[in-house]
């Protein structure tokens, strides 16, 4: 199965980028992983054409069988990173339709980013663009 | 949701608990049936 493990953090050290490459490494022989990043990425802008590194992303997330979102929380919500990546992915082109997706996050916090999966969860639903399916992990 | 990040992981980037290894390894089997049924 082709997964892209996707990382919501445009931080330099990020904490689910760190959890993403835990994951990759060790299950990398169940799974065909490929990683991408919402770091670079520039802001939405309605009525803009998606720029090509958008649509390199919408291509591997198209191309993959399912997408593991590593998902920071700021403010109680996703990272403005990620959902302006998600804004690109639900207007010029829509690869999340039908995308099984599975998200799992970390944070310094004893709730470890709880607040950010239940918001994207929330997102994603509303876009009517993919399953989802809510991690628990040690905290 | 793993709390208490900066705890969780080594200076190479490995997870400090075996114990949330585990798990990870536990929860992708339950993806796994879920992505099954996805599928089937």
């Amino acid at each position: 199965m082709k997964v892209l493990a996707l990382s919501g953090s445009n931080a330099g050290n990020s904490f689910n980028e760190k959890l993403l490459r835990v994951i990759m490494k060790n299950l990398d022989n169940k799974y065909d992983f490929d990683f991408a990043t919402v770091k670079g990425l520039p802001m939405f802008k309605e009525g803009v054409e998606a720029p090509q590194n958008v649509l390199d992303l919408g291509k591997k997330i198209e191309d993959a069988d399912m997408v593991l979102i590593g998902s920071p929380e700021q403010q109680h919500s996703v990272t403005s990173a990620l959902k302006s990546a998600l804004e690109w992915l639900s207007s010029s082109v829509h690869p999340f339709h039908d995308k099984p997706v599975v998200i799992v996050s970390t944070s310094p916090m004893p709730q470890g980013a709880a607040r950010s999966q239940t918001r994207l969860k929330s997102i994603l639903l509303l876009q009517a663009l993919v399953h989802t399916y809510l991690t628990v992990t040690n905290s | 949701m793993m709390g208490f990040a900066p705890k969780q992981f080594d200076d190479e980037g490995r997870l400090t608990d075996e114990g949330t290894l585990k798990f990870l390894k536990h929860f992708f089997d339950e993806v796994d049936e879920w992505y099954a049924q996805l599928v089937k």
